[in-house]
């Protein structure tokens, strides 16, 4: 079975299918030639680059979806990049595949975001979110993510505000920085 | 005027590194995550000043009466500034630790210096006590806590980093406490017997000891050492050959 399909627990179970999940993405990380196998099989895939989209700062490429795994997405982020603090719009596990960013965890106090815990994520640092939790990640220039996430869902429609849909030659470019960095 | 013991205890070993260093505002969490992360690194990464802490603290009554032995880790305390908000301290699991939902005392920086430990933060939507129910206590966060790893968590984080991995080492670099006592509740039993005996009496919370055995949902507090009757930090207190132990395996692991 391809490492993209193997299936999960329900993320109902939030510890399990995050085990699951970061055990997946770390496969997948030690094996580059699914990686670019996935690569190719989404700038070939009309369906994976329209749930894919680019913004200014950043590309984001759906490996996968549609299957009885997550759906896996790879992030990299071409400028530094961040936003407010947000809560997720699903559960969803990241892997750091290379470069950085920092990873803060918010509680809310007298309706303002009040940190609660910060640290940077190197390549190698693995993680799960839950949409309940307020976080909030800055990436540095450079930083690329591998995503399992919950699959389905209002977000698997199209990209967000401000991003565009992706053209082949978007994932052409993110596979010949892959190669260049031999993470692939 | 008479010097206390925490500023003898400091004045008694010129730290360059440490002196530079300003009173922290752990409550600016960003800024002091900024400054105390690279602290820690740079400490870490000086062997020789590491050696030369750890070796003087059975010298140092005041760090000594410090350095505990806990019911899964021990404790060796190796600077303490006060007025810059500033311990230094070492944490090594010596048991299988259960998962712990706690907040502290205080802020802290945590590197971890060997082994790995899955770290997770909790969501308490209604407040975290006695009434609280371990099923009102949910991860919201799961991290992989490796060595090299470094945090920084503000004193009302509700969290577990619970060493599954005997032989686990951290170094935590923390402020001082702004409060009396902290919160800590068993998501998962400690023993057998007690995980069944749990299921057929009313959870125990209130204690100030943290127990040997316990039940999912019972909670304790934890204390400052100011707070603990003689009997206890004698009870608590390493003894010399733990310390000399933890000298030794700390050198070989090649740490210090």
């Amino acid at each position: 079975m391809p490492l993209a399909d193997a299936a999960i627990a329900s993320w109902a179970d939030f510890e399990a299918a995050g085990e699951q999940t970061r055990e997946l993405l770390r496969e997948l990380a030690a094996d580059p030639a699914a990686l670019v196998e996935l690569l190719d099989a989404a700038a070939a895939d009309p369906g994976l680059r329209a749930a894919s989209s680019a913004g200014a700062a950043s590309l984001s490429v759906v490996l996968a979806q549609g299957g009885e795994g997550p759906r896996l997405r790879i992030v990299w982020f071409r400028e530094d990049a961040g936003g407010p603090p947000a809560r997720g719009d699903r559960p969803r596990s990241v892997l750091v595949l290379a470069g950085e960013g920092l990873l803060t965890w918010y509680d809310e106090r007298d309706g303002r975001p009040r940190p609660l815990l910060t640290r940077v994520e190197g390549a190698g640092s693995s993680f799960t979110l839950h949409p309940r939790a307020l976080h909030a990640f800055a990436a540095a220039a450079g930083c690329v993510l591998l995503v399992a996430e919950q699959a389905g869902g209002p977000a698997a429609d199209g990209p967000p505000p401000g991003h565009g849909p992706i053209a082949p030659e978007d994932v052409a470019l993110l596979r010949a920085e892959l190669a260049r960095r031999t993470l692939i | 005027m008479a010097v206390t013991a925490d500023r003898a205890h400091v004045e008694a070993t010129r730290v360059p590194l440490f002196d530079d260093v300003e009173p922290i505002d752990w409550d600016d969490l960003p800024a002091a995550a900024a400054l105390t992360q690279d602290l820690i690194r740079r400490f870490a990464a000086d062997k020789a000043l590491f050696r030369q802490l750890l070796h003087a603290v059975e010298h140092d009554p005041y760090l000594w009466a410090k350095c505990e032995e806990d019911v899964v880790e021990d404790k060796i305390v190796l600077w303490d500034d006060i007025e810059k908000g500033l311990r230094i301290r070492l944490r090594m699991s010596t048991a299988y630790q259960q998962q712990l939902a706690h907040s502290h005392r205080f802020s802290f920086t945590n590197l971890v210096l060997r082994g790995r430990y899955l770290h997770r933060n909790y969501l308490a939507e209604n407040g975290f006590d006695e009434n609280t129910l371990p099923d009102q206590v949910n991860p919201v966060v799961l991290h992989e806590d490796r060595a090299g790893d470094c945090f920084t968590i503000h004193h009302e984080a509700l969290h577990s980093t619970a060493f599954t991995e005997i032989g686990t080492i951290s170094l935590v670099l923390r402020g001082n406490p702004v409060k009396e006592r902290a919160p800590v509740m068993f998501k998962e039993a400690r023993g057998r017997a007690e995980a069944l005996a749990a299921r057929e009496r009313a959870r125990a919370v209130g204690a100030e000891e943290e127990p040997e055995m316990a039940g999912v949902g019972d909670m304790f507090w934890r204390v400052g050492e100011e707070q603990e009757s003689a009997e206890r930090r004698a009870e608590r207190q390493m003894t010399i050959e733990k310390y000399r132990f933890w000298c030794g395996r700390l050198e070989e692991l090649g740490i210090i």
